[in-house]
């Protein structure tokens, strides 16, 4: 508020570890078994951009932006969270970005042969990474790091690994401004997980970081801002 | 004969454990909580409450929820009086209406509230939403919190004491932060509390703002009392408590040494440590019921906590 500077990053987490993971668990078991078809769709997002069809991938990707944000974000998490609403909503606003950025993406073969060359290499194999951690990896962190199988965060289903292939997907599908304005919310909600996560002293902030540092280098790489 | 469903059955048999649960035997109860007085009336208020930063933030979760309650029962059984909350505290507020709801005793209870909002003109409302989530009106104490928009929140507050719709009212920050701000509030407004960090670590309050408060007739609530927690974790893992302070006021447990040091200053009204387990609300409120350190033991605890 006024005296925003004094305050730690602690001060902004006003819940303990046992709540948040809770609070992923019960998300889960609410939505149980929608996480093999989240999973799916992940999965298939992933094969659809990565084959370049980009307006499919679009779709299924704001679908897990819009459905975590009202599931997870907004029903749950602003509870626990003063701020947690706000979080909701932005997601909400990725969403409509990922799709309209998606709708007016030129298709690859408008693109000069020269341009395509020279941008795809190093985005494409950054996105499949994210991808790839975000989707089909992010499920085991939770029994990797000691806790139960049931606090598993999933795509679709809990925002982190949704952030994360959001990033992915975008990094393989979009160029220029329209992949800043689809990154720029998961970046900040990759950032305040992260911190939340390093103030609850739970394992896998790095991998956020991590994540963060693979997706904003690739984006400066791709379309150096100004 | 009457039949029962072994579904029933079982129902019975959780209810009444966690009834036993609720309202365990009163064989462990610490006799005579201290209470100190509130200097702008004269009425007494225990000098253990209990803070809720953190700890009654488990939003809808109802087994978290009944968790808590067990360790609010605790606090009352204990003859606990004042409980703070705040609406930055998340779900803290309506988690305490539902363990209010749920107990049977919740007598001297010692309800404080706080303002948070930039929105000078929101008070009023504020303070309504968080009557209706704790369903109880009116409050005790109301604060503002960190100073957030004070001279208008003052303002109000101050009316709605005149109108009865609190009773006390008062100003609160954490950390150390602000205290100059703090002292003109103090020395200009006319406040009932003052909620600061003060502990064994943190004795920044010493200097100017607890005499201030004596001199002021200004009660003072201490947050933050275990430094968030490490200080007392770490105390328990590493060191047993020194025989000098058993033998001179039957100190028993680093809570007794950490509580008793901050509530035997004579400025200070009430400590407000926070925890979400029985054995530790157990612990604190004892160290409301026994003796209380001289001024010259409150020194060798403070020099021996700086030693470590």
């Amino acid at each position: 508020m006024n005296d925003l500077s004094s305050y730690a990053i602690a001060d902004f987490v006003p819940f303990t570890a046992e709540v948040y993971f809770r609070l992923i668990e019960r998300v889960s078991e609410t939505w149980w078994p929608l996480h093999l078809l989240t999973l799916t769709a992940g999965l298939a997002a992933a094969g659809l951009a990565w084959s370049g069809q980009t307006r499919s991938v679009g779709g299924l990707m704001a679908a897990a932006l819009a459905w975590v944000s009202v599931t997870f974000l907004l029903t749950g998490y602003a509870s626990l969270n003063w701020a947690g609403s706000w979080f909701g909503w932005a997601f909400l606003l990725a969403s409509a970005l990922l799709l309209l950025s998606v709708l007016t993406q030129p298709a690859p073969c408008q693109m000069p042969a020269r341009t395509l060359r020279r941008r795809d290499r190093v985005p494409r194999l950054a996105g499949l990474a994210l991808t790839a951690l975000g989707v089909p990896l992010y499920p085991l962190i939770a029994p990797l790091a000691g806790r139960d199988w049931s606090q598993a965060e999933v795509f679709g289903i809990h925002p982190d690994p949704t952030a994360v292939a959001t990033l992915g997907i975008a990094l393989l599908t979009l160029h220029g401004y329209r992949l800043w304005l689809t990154a720029i919310v998961p970046l900040l909600w990759c950032l305040v997980s992260a911190l939340t996560l390093q103030v609850l002293q739970a394992p896998s902030p790095e991998l956020l970081y991590a994540a963060i540092a693979v997706a904003l280098l690739t984006c400066v790489k791709d379309t150096p801002l100004g | 004969m009457t039949h029962i469903s072994r579904r029933r059955l079982l129902g019975l048999i959780a209810a009444g454990a966690a009834g036993a649960t609720l309202n365990p035997s009163a064989a462990d109860v610490a006799p005579g909580m201290r209470k100190k007085p509130i200097p702008s009336s004269g009425e007494g208020i225990p000098v253990i409450g209990m803070g809720t930063w953190k700890t009654f933030n488990v939003g809808g979760d109802r087994q978290l929820r009944l968790d808590r309650t067990r360790v609010l029962g605790e606090f009352f059984r204990h003859g606990g009086g004042m409980v703070d909350c705040s609406p930055m505290y998340g779900s803290a507020g309506a988690v305490m209406g539902f363990a209010l709801a749920q107990l049977d005793n919740t007598d001297g209870l010692f309800a404080a509230e706080k303002v948070w909002t930039n929105n000078g003109s929101d008070t009023r409302q504020q303070i309504a939403r968080l009557e209706s989530t704790w369903d109880i009106a009116p409050f005790d104490l109301m604060q503002i919190h960190n100073l957030v928009g004070w001279q208008a929140h003052l303002e109000t507050v101050q009316a709605m004491k005149q109108e009865g719709s609190v009773r006390y009212i008062g100003i609160t920050t954490s950390h150390g932060r602000r205290h100059k701000e703090c002292e003109r509030i103090m020395t200009r407004e006319d406040i009932d509390f003052l909620q600061l960090t003060y502990s064994v670590t943190q004795r920044e309050a010493e200097r100017r703002l607890l005499p201030l408060a004596r001199e002021r007739g200004i009660a003072v609530i201490a947050n933050r009392p275990y430094d968030h927690g490490p200080l007392i974790r770490r105390l328990k893992s590493r060191e047993k408590v020194p025989e000098w302070a058993e033998q001179a006021f039957d100190c028993r447990t680093w809570a007794d040494f950490l509580l008793r040091f901050i509530v035997s200053h004579p400025a200070l009204t009430c400590a407000i440590p926070a925890t979400t387990r029985v054995d530790h609300m157990n612990e604190n409120m004892r160290a409301g019921a026994g003796p209380m350190p001289t001024p010259e033991l409150r020194q060798r605890m403070a020099r021996f906590i700086e030693a470590l």
